[in-house]
């Protein structure tokens, strides 16, 4: 299953991947996980985000070039197949595990794309819209992603009207309802009601750089709700965006209207603390002990998400061969 | 079910629209509305762009020269006891949409061939409409009369069709600027009657109707027919041009008749429902 990861330019992307990149080898790494979840990329992917990984770890920004990047960003995540719902944490018996048929793992493919108001209108000018044959095959991609991660760079949120920061911030919101309406379009000519389930993640990049004054003008405490608290998330979150990217979150609902289902938004909060570095002269990621000091619990969230979603949507058997054979 | 939006050149189409927009999202986000709405792309981003402009305090510029149309849908809320709710099925739960489209109409005479030479394709969907929503300016009353035989014209030819069926919706743009000689001439406050006294605002949108509007007052005349009454706060600029209002109000950024776009937002939901119910 396809999931792509989109954001505007300076957005937090690859500050974004470089994190994931973290919390993936933490979440592995983590003994209560067990073999619960793996990922993967191929070599000169993995290299790259190494590459973030470590600059992130040596508490300096990672290089933001992943336009410039020669390939398309993507990896695999996957988990361990389980009995149902009703036995969710429990693994297969390793006699079944190891059989092919039984395919042990749910995969996601993760593919992050640089994703600018301009390209968003290039696909809706063409004459015949998504249907066009001019459509790149990256947009293709992207309107057949089943998961949609929309980055939202929370520096970006102001609350003084009509100044520039402001307008970029409205306008941002504007290009991701036209995205949404899109890709609801398209996908409302499926017949399959699963492949109309389309499952989107909101991710507030920098969210330690929105002023405190902000959150309190929304009635919004400056400590995040606990992770496991989803009903106390949803509503911080959609306070967030009823505020500044109403545009979006109507969006979403609208597309039950096509057919198209959005409606289990899940949000994630990222951020890194960071502290003045007085050689570079700005605001470097902190460290704790060796690693970066981030939002890993945000990340894990997101990390544990995916293993819901991986777990309701079917793979395509391909998928899983693909993930067999990179093992 | 069609509604379709008709105004003259300078009738506050392109604001009116930008408006509805921000009071579909303001409506779709009150938890108990059940309403929801969506577009394509073109007009998604059309729209947006237009609401944008407004909340960045510039009037948005007229790009409605292309086909305009969008969904509207309610779902009912009145499916019975919380308990039947939490386990009727989503899909199962009573829904009905209403498709909109606007419609640029040429100041001219619109009852003949010449109406479908200057207005393009798209007419079939006019001549279905079960709602019409018809823009006045209401700050130009005394021009009333250019464009009466028009707008009459147009709405005689699709009450032939829809008989009685057809509900008109008369919405006075730019209310804030409204001609208060020609109001005063018929003994009318600059105050129409609240919102839910249909009754006292029907006689209202009446009077002007029957003095500036005489011709389309006289058709819809036996119709059911609601008045809308839209208008935008504005302040001057650095420059000193008047511009829209802004607001950093948290459930309102604009300053403007959200109530009464609501109120025709909830009405048109009401027609839907009764139109659902007839299996129509």
């Amino acid at each position: 299953m396809a999931v792509s990861v989109m954001g505007d330019r300076a957005c937090g992307k690859t500050t974004f991947i470089g994190l994931l990149y973290a919390a993936q080898i933490e979440y592995t790494n983590n003994l209560v996980n067990k073999e619960a979840f793996k990922f993967t990329a191929d070599p000169h992917i993995a290299a790259y985000m190494g590459e973030m990984y470590n600059q992130l770890r040596i508490g300096r920004w990672p290089d933001a070039t992943i336009k410039g990047h020669s390939s398309k960003i993507s990896f695999l995540f996957g988990y361990k197949r389980t009995m149902g719902k009703a036995a969710q944490k429990m693994p297969l018996p390793s006699w079944i595990s190891r059989r092919k048929w039984a395919k042990p793992y749910s995969t996601l493919q993760f593919c992050v794309y640089d994703v600018a108001g301009e390209d968003v209108q290039d696909i809706i000018r063409t004459p015949d819209g998504y249907l066009s044959e001019e459509i790149p095959d990256e947009a293709k991609d992207l309107l057949e992603s089943r998961v949609l991660v929309f980055l939202i760079d929370a520096q970006k949120i102001s609350a003084k009207v009509r100044s520039k920061a402001y307008m970029k911030m409205i306008n941002y919101d504007k290009e991701m309802a036209t995205l949404i309406s899109l890709i609801a379009s398209y996908n409302s000519k499926k017949t399959d009601p699963l492949q109309r389930k389309i499952y989107p993640v909101i991710v507030f990049t920098k969210f330690d750089m929105v002023p405190r004054s902000t959150l309190q003008d929304m009635g919004l405490p400056d400590t995040l709700p606990k992770v496991k608290d989803q009903k106390a998330r949803r509503e911080y979150a959609e306070t967030i965006m009823r505020r500044f990217y109403r545009q979006t979150l109507a969006y979403l609902k609208g597309g039950a209207l096509k057919g198209v289902s959005f409606d289990e938004a899940a949000y994630i909060f990222s951020s890194v603390n960071t502290e003045f570095d007085e050689e570079q002269g700005f605001e470097s990621p902190k460290m704790k002990g060796d690693e970066v000091d981030y939002s890993y619990g945000e990340y894990a969230a997101f990390i544990t998400h995916f293993r819901r979603i991986a777990n309701e949507m079917p793979d395509e058997i391909k998928e899983a061969q693909d993930f067999d054979t990179k093992w | 079910m069609y509604a379709s939006i008709v105004g003259v050149e300078g009738s506050g189409r392109t604001v009116f629209a930008s408006l509805l927009y921000a009071a579909q999202i303001g409506y779709s986000q009150e938890k108990k509305s059940g309403f929801r709405f969506s577009s394509n792309p073109r007009t998604q981003s059309l729209m947006g762009e237009g609401y944008n402009m407004i909340r960045g305090g510039m009037w948005p510029e007229s790009k409605f020269s292309e086909k305009v149309s969008f969904l509207l849908s309610y779902q009912s809320m009145d499916v019975g006891s919380r308990m039947k709710r939490m386990f009727i099925k989503e899909k199962e739960k009573p829904k009905f949409s209403i498709q909109f489209n606007i419609f640029d109409l040429p100041d001219t005479d619109l009852g003949g061939s010449r109406h479908q030479a200057a207005s393009g394709d798209g007419l079939d969907i006019l001549y279905r409409s079960d709602v019409l929503i018809i823009l006045l300016d209401s700050s130009r009353f005394k021009d009333g009369k250019d464009v009466d035989s028009s707008l009459g014209s147009l709405v005689e030819r699709i009450k032939r069709g829809k008989g009685e069926r057809l509900k008109p919706v008369i919405v006075f743009t730019k209310w804030d600027n409204v001609d208060e000689k020609g109001l005063k001439k018929l003994k009318l406050s600059t105050e129409p009657p609240g919102i839910n006294d249909t009754q006292g605002r029907s006689r209202y949108g009446r009077k002007i109707l029957a003095k500036f509007y005489p011709k389309l007052g006289n058709i819809i005349s036996n119709l059911e027919t609601r008045y809308i009454f839209i208008h935008i706060e504005v302040e001057k600029d650095e420059w000193g041009e008047k511009v829209p209002k802004a607001s950093i109000d948290i459930d309102n950024e604009l300053f403007y008749s959200y109530d009464e776009m609501r109120g025709m937002l909830r009405y048109l939901g009401d027609i839907g429902k009764l139109d659902n119910k007839k299996g129509r």
